[in-house]
């Protein structure tokens, strides 16, 4: 629900509250007022009568207005009361409201009982005509009300929606900052401020985050590098024995691993800190045939079939590193993963680009594929091979998928 | 040849001067930038293998420094960074090679000699050894008169053999030098016995003796022992 939404039906919620009390309130008010008026009209109107009738006039009756008795016993005491009843209009027919005086007094040793009646407005049409009049103004309030609102939400509101457009399109590895909406809003100026500050310690940590892996890298390659070339120099001494020999190797293994892994992890660095930029428009084509020839000894040793389908001339826009990682390591997997007298199948369009290979089936679910450090069952891998694909498609805005579909291992382009 | 070794880590540029000089150069190891601009200004040498990352200063300020020699020497540079742009500056700087660490001895030592062919000799050198010679501009061999036919890996790798002879050389420094970062999709290195199978027949047939020693799990060795 809007905010709006919500505010305005607060407000109805209350204001018609407020209008049923002000109209009971009223209704209760007038009443009163009335009923004094009468009340006092009556009064004046008795002492008239008692007045006329001293002086010996005569006073005609006016039913149901006026009723002047002659009681037939003395009264033993005067009295005077004053009441609202209820009496059939000789006229219309309908009962209607009145103010009776009942006065009983003597006047001129005569005892008298004079009835003075005024007529009401009636309850119900009074209760009609404010409830209605009170009804229109509350219309014609929510009616305002809801034109504020609305208008003012989109002014008022506008500098939020500008911060949020800023959130929405914050990217940890971008450097767009917000840019200040300029309003005068307390509330607002406060919230944008934050969120510089939040976007700005978030992107400072995870530059010193990245750094920090880039500077290990660069911190291991030394040490490896001397490990490598110990090994190497120990590896020339004549008199080790078969025992040495093996451990040597087994050490000399796993430092290269090492270094791999520690290679591709600073690749994939300098790819998330885009230094990859120099951008060239290259056919596809051409690099993938330059790196088949680059692979064919690797292909013939393994005694794969290669089958190439060029649909259309692709042409990508990119840094010439990156694609030439990026179709290495499709390559690359789909003749390491291959199987002995597999094939592999080389699909270009003009917006698709499908490696597929025969293979074993794979020990990890193709959700994971393109995770870090997913290495399967195999080893030797640094596993971080799709992983740097998906980073280059992520940088470049292409879409790689992976499909395991008929013991064949599909990775699909979409550029 | 006369080789200036600039690199900080000592431990490294010890095996550097090791390696080297066991090939029959004269190698002098400098561990900081101080020392290395020191040893230029008042030596010659054939060759410099150059590290960039110097705790006193930046190695490619010193190939400023090597172009006033006449002639000058022949730059390898060695460094961790396997920055595009580092290698630019230093190629562009008059460096002749690059080589990124970590890195095999028997890589630098290949590097570092054929630097010095093209240097000293315009790199019309042949290589004896015994009865083999090989041309390295032409790209050719010969036992005795005849002559073998080597694809082009099967004459690198000769080539590499001869010019490490007597040392064990793993099957990933081989690989490395053959098919370099592409070595690392292959998997594994079955396919580097075919190459050595098939320069080994080549050669025996061409009359020579077969000088590829296997070195049980490791690699192999060129050796006439």
């Amino acid at each position: 629900m809007k905010l709006l939404r919500k505010t305005i039906g607060y407000q109805l919620l209350l204001t018609t509250l407020f209008f049923v009390l002000a109209g009971f309130a009223l209704f209760r008010m007038i009443n009163g007022i009335e009923n004094e008026e009468v009340d006092e009209n009556l009064t004046a109107m008795q002492m008239n009568i008692e007045l006329q009738l001293k002086k010996g006039m005569t006073v005609s009756d006016a039913p149901p207005l006026l009723i002047l008795h002659r009681l037939e016993s003395p009264l033993t005491k005067e009295s005077m009361r004053i009441q609202t009843v209820r009496l059939p209009d000789p006229i219309e027919g309908d009962k209607e409201s009145y103010r009776q005086l009942t006065s009983r007094t003597t006047i001129n040793g005569i005892p008298y009982e004079i009835i003075i009646r005024s007529l009401l407005v009636e309850n119900r049409d009074m209760v009609i005509a404010i409830s209605s009049s009170i009804g229109l103004v509350l219309l014609l309030l929510l009616a305002a009300l809801l034109l504020m609102n609305y208008f003012m939400s989109k002014r008022l509101w506008a500098p939020f929606y500008h911060t949020l457009g800023h959130l929405k399109q914050f990217r940890l590895s971008g450097s767009k900052q917000p840019q200040p909406s300029g309003t005068d809003i307390l509330e607002f100026r406060e919230l944008e401020n934050a969120i510089t500050e939040l976007t700005n310690k978030v992107r400072s940590d995870y530059q010193a985050l990245k750094s920090f892996t880039e500077n290990a890298s660069h911190e291991i390659q030394t040490p490896l590098a001397i490990i490598l070339s110990k090994l190497e120099m120990l590896l020339q001494s004549k008199d080790l024995s078969p025992e040495q020999s093996k451990l040597v190797q087994s050490a000399y293994r796993n430092a290269r691993r090492l270094s791999q892994t520690n290679r591709s992890m600073v690749t994939l660095t300098r790819i998330e800190n885009r230094q990859f930029n120099q951008n060239q428009s290259l056919k596809v084509s051409n690099i993938l045939d330059e790196l088949l020839e680059q692979l064919e000894d690797f292909i013939t040793s393994k005694k794969l079939t290669v089958k190439k389908t060029y649909a259309a001339e692709a042409v990508w826009h990119i840094d010439p590193d990156l694609a030439h990682i990026l179709l290495s390591n499709l390559l690359g997997n789909a003749v390491r993963h291959n199987i002995e007298g597999g094939n592999i199948q080389i699909q270009l369009e003009e917006h698709k680009l499908q490696i597929s290979n025969s293979g074993k089936t794979p020990s990890l679910p193709a959700e994971k594929m393109f995770d870090r450090f997913q290495t399967g069952s195999e080893t030797g891998n640094t596993g971080l091979g799709l992983a740097i694909v998906k980073e280059i498609g992520a940088v470049t805005g292409m879409t790689v998928n992976y499909d395991y579909t008929d013991n064949n291992h599909i990775l699909t382009v979409l550029f | 040849m006369k080789i200036l070794i600039v690199e900080d880590e000592q431990s490294l540029a010890d095996d550097l001067v090791t390696y080297l000089a066991s090939e029959g150069n004269i190698c002098e190891p400098a561990y900081d930038y101080f020392t290395a601009e020191d040893k230029l200004a008042a030596f010659h040498y054939d060759i410099v293998l150059l590290d960039i990352n110097l705790p006193d200063g930046n190695g490619l300020q010193l190939l400023h420094q090597m172009r006033e020699h006449e002639p000058p020497p022949g730059v390898l540079i060695i460094s961790a960074r396997d920055s595009l742009d580092d290698k630019l500056k230093g190629l562009d700087l008059g460096a002749d090679d690059y080589l990124t660490k970590p890195f095999h001895l028997a890589e630098v030592n290949a590097r570092v000699k054929a630097l010095g062919r093209r240097r000293l000799f315009g790199g019309k050198t042949e290589i004896r050894y015994h009865e083999i010679s090989i041309d390295p501009e032409s790209g050719t061999a010969r036992v005795n008169e005849q002559q073998p036919e080597l694809t082009r890996k099967e004459f690198a790798l000769l080539q590499y053999f001869v010019t490490n002879q007597n040392r064990v050389m793993t099957k990933e420094a081989i690989a490395e030098h053959l098919w370099g970062d592409y070595m690392e999709m292959a998997g594994n290195f079955d396919f580097i016995y075919t190459h050595i199978k098939n320069l080994r027949r080549k050669l025996t047939d061409a009359g020579a003796n077969d000088y590829i020693r296997t070195v049980y799990g490791m690699g192999y060795k060129w050796s006439d022992e």
